[in-house]
């Protein structure tokens, strides 16, 4: 595509979004916040899992912590709307600075348990805290606004924000020195990559898009429990969102979140109960055996052939596990 | 400040739970160790053990402790199944074995809440309250936590034998240490990790047994039970069949003598605690050896 | 670039496939919808097949005696995963799609509130069975109408225990000395929080001596530590604010450790049909019951008999009221004589009435004000009975508990 039709696209995908209140129905918008929500979430996710390649699975502490910070400073009424957002998602960058750098030093498996680890203590203090925020009797957040297109157009404003800032931070010096950390970290310091430091600045800058979006939904939904907020199932949306969309590319997160999150609502409405787990693991599973690239890896081309699936095609038995197509 | 026999009847409850928990954590740490994967779906291998065993009390009365075998048997085609066809395939990419193993995860939710509902169940066996007493009643030793211990020990003598003694045993420590190596020898690498996949599953899944005698399930709650798990696997190093022994009862012991000094809500912090300092200030855990 | 655009046709294929099922138009003409979510996964699993069935019967109930103004009523149920914002989503399109005419109640604090919001914004009315929570009181919601009685106004479920305690003269055996140490333990969260503070307050009130007060996590499979603490400090009566599972694990515990408790209360648990799976275990423990056991009327009995006829078991208190929730909605349809939302609304606020487990009359703030208090009952060899107060007593109660 020429650089002339990626601008033209942008700006109709652009006009559609900003007048989508005119013609969708108020759940569509909910599901459109949502979605945006998510797409940032997964964004910022695939910044520290994609571009530097440390898998975790405790996004959501930061989320908490940035919808608790929302709640606490609008519960005493200290600043307005748009800053306890900003305050929300500085404090979860704070505190990711503060305990980061013991974190940053695990790899593989061992980041994602530690970092599990922490989200389920903040849980369950924050769900057991009685003392001087008292969350653990739920809290309620003034009511900013009942409509919702005004928070459709924050989250808009938010999204595409936070976007630009991925995309400013993937082509600056510093997303060059994340990829040279996740492809090989000795080689990354030889060239003068400055490891923990880097490390530091992926770790906070991926804490500090959780606590805004977690400061948005504390407004949004107006009563927090810590069990909503912490819920690891946010943590692992992210994950899913971002790998199933490509790893380490700027739009897989954008198409992950905009999937799965589809994918559930459908599976959710059609197969009532308990049948939508069933339904949405599958095609995930699908999706993971045989797109080793998430959907902007299919786009490419990549197709992985499981050693049992050529086995059902040619008697030929592979050694090799899995195959990539390119 | 708890009493002589409070403290010894704490005590004796953290090494029955700890007992279990050696086993959940010896699954785990067998597939860990020859496959380096992470496996996210742990916990749910324990439902699907504790569930058969309570369909067959209810429905066939088939006494918890037997119902074992039956049990280890089916996880353990089970489970080679799925590392047969799902993970084997994935298993180089390890952000994809993760998000694989967590759809896995879900796959066995959505059946337990479509065969068991949503309700809590338990199994209540007649002989669960026979107990030796001592102190005058203070300190109480329920005979089926006994049992159940002297169970976890069985198996991991046997599991423990198996590995050091058996010609499959030992082409899984070799997988373990170099798969490459291994397959260059000539050992059929994705035969042994499907047995020790097999294997581990089936030996969490004996844990989801025993621990329903004394446990409420409910489908939702196996995801807290993989984090403990992983608290003991790493507390004990990664891959170390003593570490996940000693671990499990240290885990055990240290949630019950905590509880009689904090308030009880906090109890699950400990854990997390464990699994938080371990990771930073010693990484290979009391028995590892591999550096991260 | 074939495979690719095999790809491409492939991705557009799922992305219409998506547009159209989000867009599907599922309603007859005819028939009036009635939506509700109820939480089929995520935290409060548990609970939400009582209230499944509940509504179902309730709504049953509607179409058999006529439907509302003549009009078959369909319910719209969806699995919310205890998650407030997925509740927004379906309650929202309940409301914008399927043009729902009124809502049934989720269940938890956190999500009613995000459903009442929607529904205020939407002026639909909507009626809970069972959230408690002071936040969705004291928010102005008006649209929004609680038929269990919110412990931040009503007191709590498990108040009514330490009265009976406190008047021992009045059932214990004679002879026997008043029971004064009492363990005040309960859940963590808003619910067990609040209610542990008034049973305290009011244990102190009526002069028992409180020697151990706290918390547990109902995640925690294992309860012994906590029991034996309590073990040691001589309690002689237990007050368990507590959620069916965790009274499964305390009963348990208490029988593992055999523990001289004379009497012990737990907060749900002794009164629902799976406590029998505990066996001779499970007996003689008290718990809080909302249904008064010699409430026969606002149609109880038609409500058991259709119960039974549709189910095959007997109902326990959580159908009861999912199936009052659909009586209050017809009875405000019958009231107002029509369907407009906000009429019904209206009637709602000014209904006065008996449902199949209580009076119905509710306060300015939406919570039911005509609701009467909890009762107590216990576990007396596998079946519930009434024990207090006095004069709904079925029988005495069995003392002392070992």
């Amino acid at each position: 595509m020429s650089k002339k039709a990626k601008l033209a696209l942008m700006g109709a995908v652009l006009a559609v979004l900003v007048a989508a209140p005119l013609m969708l129905p108020g759940y569509m918008l909910h599901s459109m916040i949502l979605v945006g929500s998510f797409v940032v979430m997964a964004s910022s996710w695939n910044l520290l899992g994609g571009y530097v390649g440390l898998i975790s699975f405790g996004q959501v502490a930061f989320y908490g912590l940035g919808a608790y910070t929302a709640a606490f400073l609008s519960v005493h009424g200290l600043i307005a709307f748009p800053f306890t957002l900003l305050a929300g998602a500085l404090f979860a960058a704070l505190f990711a600075g503060i305990i980061g750098y013991p974190f940053i030093r695990l790899r593989g498996g061992y980041f994602a348990l530690g970092m599990l680890g922490l989200a389920e203590i903040l849980y369950v203090y924050f769900y057991n805290e009685d003392f001087w925020l008292k969350s653990s009797r739920g809290m309620s957040l003034p009511i900013i606004t009942n409509n919702i297109c005004l928070f459709y157009y924050t989250m808009l404003g938010l999204t595409l924000t936070s976007l630009a800032a991925f995309q400013w931070i993937i082509r600056s010096r510093l997303g060059a020195g994340f990829v040279a950390l996740r492809e090989n970290e000795d080689a990354a310091r030889m060239c003068g990559i400055h490891i923990n430091r880097y490390l530091m600045y992926a770790f906070i800058i991926s804490s500090f898009f959780p606590g805004l979006m977690g400061a948005f939904y504390a407004h949004y939904v107006v009563y927090i429990e810590a069990s909503d907020v912490f819920n690891i199932v946010i943590s692992e949306a992210m994950l899913v969102m971002a790998i199933f969309g490509g790893l380490g590319t700027f739009l897989g997160p954008i198409v992950g979140a905009v999937f799965i999150y589809t994918l559930g609502e459908i599976a959710r409405s059609t197969w009532s109960a308990y049948g939508h787990l069933i339904v949405y693991s599958i095609v995930v599973m699908i999706v993971c055996l045989f797109f080793p690239g998430g959907v902007m890896g299919l786009l490419r081309g990549e197709v992985r052939v499981p050693w049992w699936f050529q086995g059902l095609r040619s008697t030929k038995r592979q050694r090799n596990s899995g195959t990539i197509l390119m | 400040m708890p009493t002589l026999a409070g403290f010894i009847q704490t005590l004796s409850t953290g090494i029955f739970q700890g007992g279990v928990y050696a086993i959940m954590a010896l699954g785990l740490a067998i597939i860990f160790g020859v496959m380096h994967i992470i496996n996210f779906a742990h916990g749910e291998f324990l439902l699907i053990g504790a569930y058969l065993t309570y369909w067959l009390f209810h429905a066939l009365h088939v006494d918890p402790f037997l119902s074992i075998l039956l049990t280890f048997g089916l996880v353990f085609v089970f489970g080679q199944i799925i590392q047969r066809y799902l993970l084997d395939p994935v298993r180089h990419d390890h952000s994809f074995v993760l998000v694989m193993t967590y759809a896995l995860s879900i796959f066995i939710v959505g059946l337990m809440f479509i065969f068991f509902k949503s309700e809590l169940r338990s199994v209540v066996t007649v002989y669960s309250l026979w107990s030796l007493d001592f102190m005058d009643a203070d300190v109480i030793l329920n005979l089926q936590d006994m049992a159940v211990l002297v169970m976890a020990g069985i198996f991991f003598v046997l599991v423990h034998l198996f590995m050091k003694r058996t010609w499959i045993g030992k082409c899984m420590s070799v997988c373990a240490q170099d798969e490459e190596a291994a397959q260059l020898m000539g050992i059929d690498t994705r035969l042994v990790s499907s047995l020790a996949f097999g294997l581990g599953s089936a030996l969490t899944s004996v844990t989801g047994s025993l621990m329903i005698t004394s446990q409420v399930f409910h489908p939702g709650m196996g995801g807290i039970q993989t984090l403990k798990a992983f608290t003991i696997v790493i507390l004990g190093g990664m891959g170390s069949l003593w570490g996940a022994a000693v671990g499990g009862i240290l885990v055990g012991i240290i949630e019950a003598v905590g509880t009689l000094f904090m308030p009880g809500i906090y109890k699950p912090i400990i854990g997390f605690s464990i699994l938080l300092l371990v990771l930073l200030f010693r990484p290979s855990g009391l028995f590892g050896k591999a550096s991260v | 670039m074939r495979k690719s655009l095999i790809m491409w046709t492939l991705l557009s294929v799922f992305v219409v496939c998506g547009l159209v099922s989000l867009n599907q138009t599922a309603v007859a003409e005819e028939e009036l919808v009635i939506g509700c979510s109820l939480p089929f996964t995520g935290g409060l699993s548990s609970e939400a097949p009582y209230f499944r069935d509940g509504y179902t019967l309730g709504v049953d109930m509607i179409n058999k005696s006529g439907g509302l103004l003549g009009k078959k009523v369909k319910l719209v149920m969806q699995d919310d995963q205890t998650d407030p914002a997925t509740a927004i989503t379906i309650y929202e399109k309940l409301v914008t799609k399927e043009k729902a005419i009124a809502l049934f109640g989720p269940l938890g604090s956190s999500v009613t509130a995000a459903a009442a919001s929607v529904a205020e914004k939407h002026k639909v009315p909507i009626v809970s069975s069972y959230a408690a929570g002071e936040s969705l009181y004291n928010k102005g919601y008006t649209y929004h109408f609680g038929i269990c009685a919110s412990s931040y106004f009503g007191g709590s479920y498990s108040v009514p225990f330490i009265d009976m305690v406190n008047n021992f003269e009045k059932w214990g055996p004679k002879g026997e000395a008043k029971p004064n140490k009492i363990a005040i333990i309960g859940v963590s969260g808003a619910y067990g929080r609040d209610a542990v503070d008034r049973c305290v307050k009011r244990a102190k009130e009526v002069g028992l001596d409180v020697v151990h007060q706290g918390m547990y996590d109902a995640k925690t499979g294992d309860f012994t530590p906590m029991l034996q603490k309590i073990k040691g400090k001589g309690a002689e009566i237990l007050c368990a604010v507590s959620y069916y599972n965790d009274s499964i694990i305390l009963a348990r515990g208490i029988a593992k450790l055999k523990m001289k408790f004379k009497t012990i209360f737990l907060g749900t648990g002794p009164d629902l049909p799976e406590w029998k799976e505990l066996g001779p275990i499970g007996y003689k423990y008290c718990s809080a019951y909302p249904l008064s056991p010699s409430w026969q009327r606002g149609g109880y009995p038609e409500f058991v008999k259709a119960f039974k006829a549709k189910f095959g078991k007997d109902p326990i208190y959580s159908h009861a009221w999912a199936y009052g929730v659909a009586q209050v909605l017809k009875a405000a349809v019958e009231k107002a004589q029509s369907l407009d939302p906000v009429k019904v609304r209206n009637a709602i606020a000014g209904l006065d009435m008996d449902i199949a487990w209580c009076h119905v009359k509710f306060a300015p703030e939406g919570w039911n004000a005509g609701y009467g208090g909890t009762y107590i009952s216990q576990n007396q060899k596998g079946k519930t009975v009434g024990v207090w107060p006095p004069e709904v007593a079925q029988a005495p109660v069995i003392y002392p508990f070992r």
